[in-house]
């Protein structure tokens, strides 16, 4: 069963997502709030699949992918936003994330077809 | 009887018998001790004055120094008889006894001539007389003093020794000063004399101060000492007896020179050169500084002979004049010492001698003169003169201009006409002296070729002796020609006159020429084209301001005339002249006075039509008075500058002073980028300015300007060349300081209001992303999983299905408040009233709304007001710690009054927050006004006042 660290600052996604994931197949092992405790907690807790929020309120999304790569960490980042992935344009390919979701369009199966 | 018997006779006998009454009373007197020397003395010196006297008066009767002493022996005489012992005889001799020192002086001072200088020594002499007389009469009227043998005064009126000793002093000391008064003026003369006049005077002088020297020592001693005055008189009187003898030898050296200047007059040649003549008269006058005048009638001046004129003679000290005329003629004049003058009779002989000779020297050189001017006249003379006789010989000849003979003079004499002249000529020539010898003037012309040059001659022949004539003859070569190119000038003058005659009519100057009494003679063409007046005998005689004037202009045309008539040479006048027909034109006339050519005083008055003229002058001053009020009411800084950029004598206009603080008094003759620019600009304003005049087109710039005060203010100033006013700028400048101010401020309130737009489209965005839209993926993710779990557990999926229901109506009233924010649907729908009552409800503060708004506002009005009230209110909640707030909203005269008022703590800055800001820009936007008052502790009152557009006011 594939762990997952969810990262977002609102409590209300954190909360659907990580019922839905869960009901799907997922274990979560982890909630996150910001960037900084975000970079923490993959480190201890070493999921296989970090969902990241591309908007936090300290260090962005594609920072945290960043900062993660280089760390050596090896879980596979998807990242989620409640906007429409084309306002990113080449910055989710280009950040080190295997890919992105909507938030409305999150499910387990569309993760498991991101991280293969 | 002779006159000199008769002299001797009528005073030598009673003076004799004088002689022997002063012995007498002397021998025989009783009160004074000397009285047998006096009896000796007395009569000699007495007779010694007399008797040389007489001598004198004899020999030179013009000279008065013999009458002069016989009047002092004759009063010595009397002096004397104060010896007598009779007591008539001895008042007598007192009250006179005085007089003959009188006398002497008088004598002493009026030698060698026997007459005194003048009118001061005659008053000096008459005061002197009267001391004389009083000095004698005074004391005697108190007695004999202290003579107590003396017999008793005869006009004695108080006997008293003292008092008569006390006038007698008194009497002695005034002596004494007219005594050393008389010495002064002697030394002076002496002093003033001339050598020649100290010869004359020394001896005389000399005995005669000895004399009075001695009497004064006598007096002076008589005071002190009896005998010693008696010894002194003794000495005095016998000088003074020998006196005389020294005057009459000066009078008898006199008349010895007068007989030996005659002898040696007669010594000088016959005919005299002037050198000789002057020093006979030297001789003759023993003058050796003595110069001979010789007058010349011609010069009417005196010559000296050494060919100097000499135009005045001397008079008086230090050289004296003598003229030699002859029956009221001017001869000669003699320059010589003044002390001649004491010697008339000399110079009268030697000058009468002297004016014989020089008359007949004179007749003899008058002859001279007058053969010599004749010659000189007869050389003078162009004409060629000719003496022939009967046969036509020259006899003489006589040719000014030698030129104009056919052979030289000495050739011609004794030689024919015929030999020399050519036949035709010589024919007329003799057929003329015949006419000549019958008595009749002859005159012919005639023309000879003399050194291959026509020449043209008249000969006139009178008959001179029996068998000859004078003939005089004229070169009028010259003449002829004169008379060609008299000829031809009179022809040009002539052309130029008819020239003159048709500028005259043909120019634009009119002339008009009148009487003395302002009636017309005649004018030009000019006037005749002006007025349409013919000049004839309608209007020749007419008072040419009847003709030509209207009637208020035609007095002051009267006074000219009587000006020109008073002797004004020149009168200029610019009036209104009218033709008959009442058409004026404004002439600037000049009228003069002129002498026509039949010598008649005339006026003539030329004068030129000025209507145009004066009508654009007074377009232009009129263009000049537009101009000038528009320069001083223009808001526009004006300045006229020269080329080199000093402000010209134009100077400023008042907007400028006003500008500036620099009026006409401060600004003209500066340089205007001195003036006014800011340093920082100064070499940019200089480079464009002369850029400007280079080319003569207008710039246009903005700089700063420094005022008087020191304000900076911004100026857009153009300059610009001024058309026809030579070399000079308009500088015309525009404060736009405000503008400008004004333009910045709507630039930053531009920015305020597109950066709010952003920061309310990110708030929106950021309000959509986190509120509404989380719900709605949350709300989402929610159903999806009741969807998974409806087939597992359709229970937990109802619940799910549950919670989705309540977090849709979040949604909901989330995106409901969030399009109220973006703009109150109530607002646009139900207007600004609706839409304030919709705040106060929702207000956390209690609100008291009051509205007086009828109608519906324009949308921006009714907008900006809400807001005013919107942000006013959520500041209140904030900020305020209010308990209450009142809302007015109102339209007032074509505004929207919008305040919001509450009682909090105050202290509000509007600068601070970015909403207050906001709502400036949005009112000001609307040329509105937002006020923000604030006191700490006094509550916080916004308001703000918006303009509403005309159409909806109405």
């Amino acid at each position: 069963v594939p762990s997952v660290l969810i990262v977002d600052d609102h409590p209300s996604f954190r909360a659907s997502a990580a019922a839905l994931l869960e009901a799907e197949g997922y274990e979560v092992i982890g909630e996150a709030a910001d960037g900084e405790s975000a970079l923490e907690l993959a480190h201890r807790l070493r999921p296989d699949v970090v969902l990241l929020d591309v908007q936090l309120p300290d260090i962005d999304g594609f920072e945290v992918v960043r900062r993660l790569c280089a760390n050596g960490c090896t879980a596979r980042v998807v990242l989620v936003s409640s906007r429409d992935g084309s306002d990113f344009g080449p910055l989710v390919g280009q950040c080190g994330a295997v890919g992105f979701v909507p938030k409305s369009e999150l499910s387990g199966e569309a993760l498991a077809q991101l991280i293969g | 009887m002779t006159f000199a018997a008769r002299l001797w006779a009528g005073i030598g006998v009673p003076a004799l018998l004088m002689a022997a009454g002063s012995g007498v009373a002397a021998a025989t007197s009783g009160h004074d001790d000397q009285h047998v020397a006096l009896a000796v003395v007395s009569p000699i010196v007495g007779l010694s004055f007399v008797g040389a006297g007489l001598l004198g008066w004899t020999r030179s009767s013009e000279n008065g120094t013999g009458r002069l002493l016989v009047m002092v022996g004759l009063l010595w005489f009397v002096s004397a008889f104060w010896e007598a012992n009779d007591r008539a005889l001895f008042t007598l001799g007192s009250v006179f006894g005085s007089l003959f020192l009188a006398a002497f002086v008088h004598l002493v001072l009026a030698y060698p001539r026997g007459r005194l200088e003048s009118r001061m020594h005659g008053r000096l002499i008459g005061a002197l007389y009267g001391v004389a007389l009083a000095a004698g009469l005074m004391p005697t009227l108190f007695g004999e003093g202290s003579c107590t043998d003396c017999p008793d005064s005869a006009i004695t009126i108080v006997d008293s020794t003292s008092a008569y000793d006390a006038v007698q002093l008194v009497f002695t000391v005034i002596g004494l000063v007219v005594f050393l008064g008389v010495v002064a003026l002697l030394v002076r003369r002496w002093h003033r004399s001339t050598a020649a006049a100290r010869r004359l005077l020394a001896p005389v002088y000399l005995s005669g101060g000895v004399a009075l020297g001695l009497i004064g020592t006598s007096f002076a001693l008589d005071i002190g000492s009896d005998t010693a005055g008696g010894v002194a008189a003794a000495a005095a009187f016998t000088v003074f007896g020998l006196v005389p003898f020294f005057f009459v030898g000066g009078l008898l050296r006199m008349t010895l020179r007068r007989a030996q200047a005659t002898r040696l007059l007669l010594e000088v040649p016959d005919e005299p050169t002037a050198e000789e003549a002057q020093a006979g008269l030297r001789r003759a006058l023993g003058d050796p500084t003595l110069q001979l005048l010789t007058w010349v009638d011609e010069t009417q001046a005196y010559v000296d002979i050494e060919g100097n004129f000499v135009h005045t003679l001397p008079e008086g000290f230090p050289r004296a004049s003598t003229p030699i005329e002859y029956e009221g003629r001017r001869l000669a004049a003699i320059v010589h010492e003044p002390a001649l003058r004491h010697e008339p009779e000399l110079l009268a002989q030697v000058t009468a001698i002297a004016r014989v000779a020089l008359e007949k020297d004179r007749g003899l050189q008058a002859l001279r003169r007058a053969e010599a001017r004749t010659r000189a006249l007869l050389d003078a003379i162009p004409d060629l003169m000719f003496r022939i006789s009967r046969e036509g010989v020259y006899l003489d000849a006589n040719a000014g201009d030698a030129t104009a003979l056919v052979v030289p003079r000495e050739e011609l004499l004794g030689k024919n006409v015929r030999d020399y002249l050519p036949p035709n000529i010589a024919d007329s020539f003799m057929r003329s002296v015949e006419g000549a010898l019958r008595g009749n003037l002859q005159t012919f012309e005639y023309q000879l070729d003399l050194g291959g040059r026509k020449r043209d001659f008249e000969a006139r022949m009178v008959p001179a002796e029996e068998d000859e004539v004078v003939v005089i003859v004229r070169d009028f070569t010259t003449r002829l020609r004169l008379e060609a190119e008299l000829a031809s000038r009179l022809e040009e003058i002539q052309r130029a006159q008819e020239f003159t005659r048709r500028v005259v009519n043909a120019g634009p100057s009119l002339f008009l020429l009148v009487d003395t009494d302002g009636r017309i003679v005649r004018f030009n063409d000019t006037v005749e084209r002006m007025f349409g007046v013919r000049d004839d005998e309608r209007v020749r005689g007419l008072p040419w301001w009847d003709v030509f004037l209207p009637p208020e202009n035609r007095e002051a045309a009267q006074n000219h005339c009587a000006q020109l008539g008073s002797g004004t040479e020149q009168i200029q006048a610019e009036a209104e002249w009218q033709s008959p027909d009442g058409v004026r034109r404004v002439i600037d006339a000049t009228a003069i006075r002129v002498v026509d050519d039949e010598g008649n005083t005339r006026y003539l008055i030329c004068g030129q039509d000025v209507t145009e003229r004066i009508h654009q002058q007074e377009e232009l001053r009129a263009q000049r008075d537009f101009l000038s009020v528009i320069a001083r009411a223009t808001p526009s800084l004006l300045a006229v500058v020269e080329a080199d950029g000093t402000i010209a004598e134009e100077g400023v206009n008042p907007a400028f002073a006003a500008a500036t603080g620099y009026a006409d008094e401060h600004a003209i003759g500066r340089r205007f980028w001195n003036l006014v620019v800011a340093p920082e600009y100064v070499g940019e304003v200089q480079r464009h300015f002369k850029e400007s005049v280079a080319t003569r087109t207008p710039v246009e710039y903005e700089t700063t300007w420094i005022g008087h005060d020191g304000g900076r203010r911004l100026i857009a100033w153009t300059c610009r060349p001024i058309p026809l006013v030579g070399e000079k700028y308009l500088l015309s400048g525009l404060d736009v300081t405000q503008r400008k101010n004004q333009e910045a401020e709507l630039r930053a309130s531009r920015a305020r209001i597109v950066e709010a737009g952003d920061e309310e489209r990110c708030r929106l965005e950021r309000n959509l992303h986190d509120g509404a839209q989380q719900r709605l993926v949350a709300l989402s993710l929610t159903l999806r999983l009741a969807q998974f779990k409806a087939r597992t557990d359709p229970d937990a999926a109802e619940k799910l299905l549950e919670g989705a229901g309540e977090e849709l109506s979040h949604a909901l009233e989330e995106l409901r408040e969030l399009a109220r924010g973006i703009h109150p649907a109530v607002l646009s729908d139900r207007g600004l009233s609706a839409a304030l009552e919709t705040l106060a409800a929702r207000a956390p503060v209690p609100v008291d709304l009051s509205t007086q708004l009828d109608e519906r506002l324009p949308g921006p009005v009714e907008a900006a007001a809400y807001y005013v009230v919107s942000e006013a209110l959520t500041n209140v909640a904030k900020y305020a710690k209010a308990s209450s707030v009142r809302v007015n909203a109102a339209r007032q005269n074509g505004r929207v009054v919008v305040e919001v008022a509450d009682d909090g703590v105050g202290g509000a800055d509007p600068g601070r927050g970015s909403g207050l800001r906001g709502l400036i820009d949005r009112i000001e936007a609307l040329d509105g006004q937002l006020e923000v008052e604030s006191r700490t502790g006094g509550g916080t009152c916004v308001r703000a006042v918006i303009p509403l557009p005309e159409e909806v006011d109405a």
